[in-house]
């Protein structure tokens, strides 16, 4: 059973080419990682499925729905929620309302303020932002908002989640702690992810498989151990063998 | 715990009885500035619940406003006035919901600068077609009297207010405040958008619409350049300056502040008095920019130790 696949995706700027015939899928409960050096294409892939772009090429399907296309309020009411790599938090917000509209307005599309009120104290609750549910989202640290930016998109209550670099400028304590937190919600949900990361040792440890791209193109697909072995890979971004 | 309730819902009901008694008490003075301290309260508390919570600053006001006294004028001695003032205020939704279509594409300042264009646009249009018609300005004899007006500019003003409070705690008003956080991000969790933005614009044109229809009862003579006049948009924007904040009590302090500033110095210095306006403007963006309500609750919000 596949819940999300792309079919020979393409995205073109003009005449730059962000990606190229990109095709993988996705069975539910996965985790996938999504690999590559800056400009790889892994925040194309990631617009594209959330339907913040457009593909120039290629279909996107989506619980056997063609996505491609759609807009990204579409996709989300869907079930497919994203982080940004640049946190967008509704930062004049409180804490509790960032989540609250994602309620409102997503999957799950809580219609009773107190219900969603409800959902988003207990997600606060399972992403360590307790003790900020009532203050401007803008105040929270880095790593809060990141953890809010995680917390917002489950509050849509999605089935698809795209993780976007939520481990960047995270101190490694901090990692440490989003990674447990990580991988403690997807147990909880029957929820499927794709993350992007740099942390190579958190995608290893997180991720069941992985998708490596290189110039817009995919250039090699499996287990961690396989890809870290894997010339290709290795030649094209991580520059010298790991192990 | 229970007291307070009382008291809080007991409130709001005795000052719009008193209010209500005021044709009774006051001269036709003092009762034309409580009518124009209505009107202003229901237009800048109807443009909050667009451009407050959404953050699209609209200039379009005026052009509502005067769509709203047009088409009461058209309708005088056609159809009966509590049909006429109703229709008024669709026509003005009807038109908000013609020019939002385009308009609502662009954000920020480009937004800002093509309801001003477009209501420009409009106020020409009909300059043009009562012009083509042969009327020099319209009459109108036989108006309701002042106390009638008010009491409906006090109907309007309340229910603009309840509009707004009830907007602002919906969905809907969730929707918009994401918006105007981050639209990106509000469509990322599932927020059309789109269609909020011209569902509420739309809305939110209703009452300048109405407020337009039964202020031309009042001047009793329709004049184009005067009805379209793009002050009114200025006004309910400075309006918002000085009150702050999208909650219903920031527009009524900003039109209280203003009617009053502005009766006080058009009495005492007529000359001076649209400088000294300009002079406050400037100086509450720049010392107060979160508007008086905004300084209130900061004010009363005990420092976190």
């Amino acid at each position: 059973m596949t819940l999300l696949r792309l079919d020979n995706v393409g995205k073109s700027y003009g005449g730059v080419v962000a990606l190229r015939g990109l095709s993988f899928a996705i069975a539910p409960g996965e985790i996938v990682g999504l690999m590559g050096a800056n400009g790889a294409g892994k925040t194309t892939a990631f617009s594209l499925i959330a339907g913040t772009q457009r593909p120039s090429s290629g279909e996107i399907w989506f619980e056997g729905t063609r996505i491609d296309g759609k807009p990204a309020y579409a996709a989300a009411r869907m079930g497919i929620a994203r982080t940004f790599q640049i946190v967008r938090p509704f930062g004049g917000l409180r804490v509790l309302d960032n989540l609250v509209v994602a309620a409102l307005y997503g999957h799950e599309r809580k219609h009773a303020r107190s219900v969603a009120q409800d959902r988003a104290r207990q997600i606060l609750d399972e992403v360590g932002l307790s003790r900020d549910v009532l203050r401007p989202a803008a105040t929270l640290t880095l790593a809060g908002q990141k953890r809010l930016e995680i917390a917002r998109a489950l509050a849509t209550g999605p089935r698809l989640l795209l993780l976007d670099e939520v481990l960047a400028g995270l101190t490694a304590t901090e990692v440490v702690e989003a990674l447990e937190m990580i991988r403690a919600v997807h147990g909880r949900r029957n929820l499927t992810l794709i993350v992007i990361e740099h942390v190579m040792r958190a995608l290893t440890q997180l991720c069941g498989r992985i998708v490596v791209l290189h110039h817009g193109e995919k250039i090699a697909e499996g287990s961690p151990s396989e890809i870290l072995g894997d010339q290709r890979v290795i030649d094209a971004y991580l520059g010298a063998k790991l192990r | 715990m229970r007291r307070r309730h009382i008291a809080l819902l007991a409130a709001p009901v005795v000052a719009v009885g008193l209010c209500a008694m005021l044709p009774l008490m006051l001269d036709p003075y003092g009762l034309g500035i409580a009518l124009n301290l209505l009107t202003w309260i229901a237009l800048a508390e109807s443009w909050a619940m667009f451009s407050g919570l959404s953050g699209y600053i609209s200039l379009g006001h005026a052009v509502f406003y005067g769509a709203g006294a047009y088409v009461t004028v058209l309708l005088w001695q056609v159809v009966p006035l509590w049909l006429a003032i109703p229709l008024s205020g669709l026509a003005a939704g009807l038109l908000a919901l013609a020019l939002g279509w385009p308009c609502l594409r662009v954000r920020g300042p480009y937004f800002v600068i093509l309801t001003l264009g477009v209501s420009e646009f409009v106020k020409y249009i009909v300059i043009s077609s009562e012009a083509a018609l042969g009327r020099n300005g319209r009459l109108l004899i036989g108006t309701p009297s002042l106390a009638v007006l008010f009491e409906s500019m006090l109907a309007v003003a309340i229910i603009s207010m309840i509009v707004l409070y009830v907007v602002r705690s919906s969905r809907l008003g969730a929707g918009l405040l994401a918006i105007r956080e981050d639209e990106v991000a509000a469509e990322a969790v599932g927020v059309n958008a789109a269609a909020l933005k011209l569902v509420t614009f739309t809305l939110s044109a209703l009452i300048p619409g109405v407020v337009g229809g039964l202020m031309i009862l009042r001047s009793t003579y329709f004049e184009p350049l005067q009805a379209f006049n793009p002050t009114t948009s200025f006004t309910i924007v400075t309006i918002a300056i000085l009150g702050g904040s999208d909650e219903v009590a920031g527009p009524f302090l900003g039109a209280v502040l203003l009617v009053l500033i502005s009766e006080l110095l058009w009495v005492r210095a007529p000359e001076v008095y649209m400088i000294i306006l300009g002079v406050l403007l400037i100086g509450f963006v720049l010392f107060v920019p979160e508007g008086l309500l905004g300084r209130a609750q900061r004010l009363l919000t005990p420092a976190k130790s």
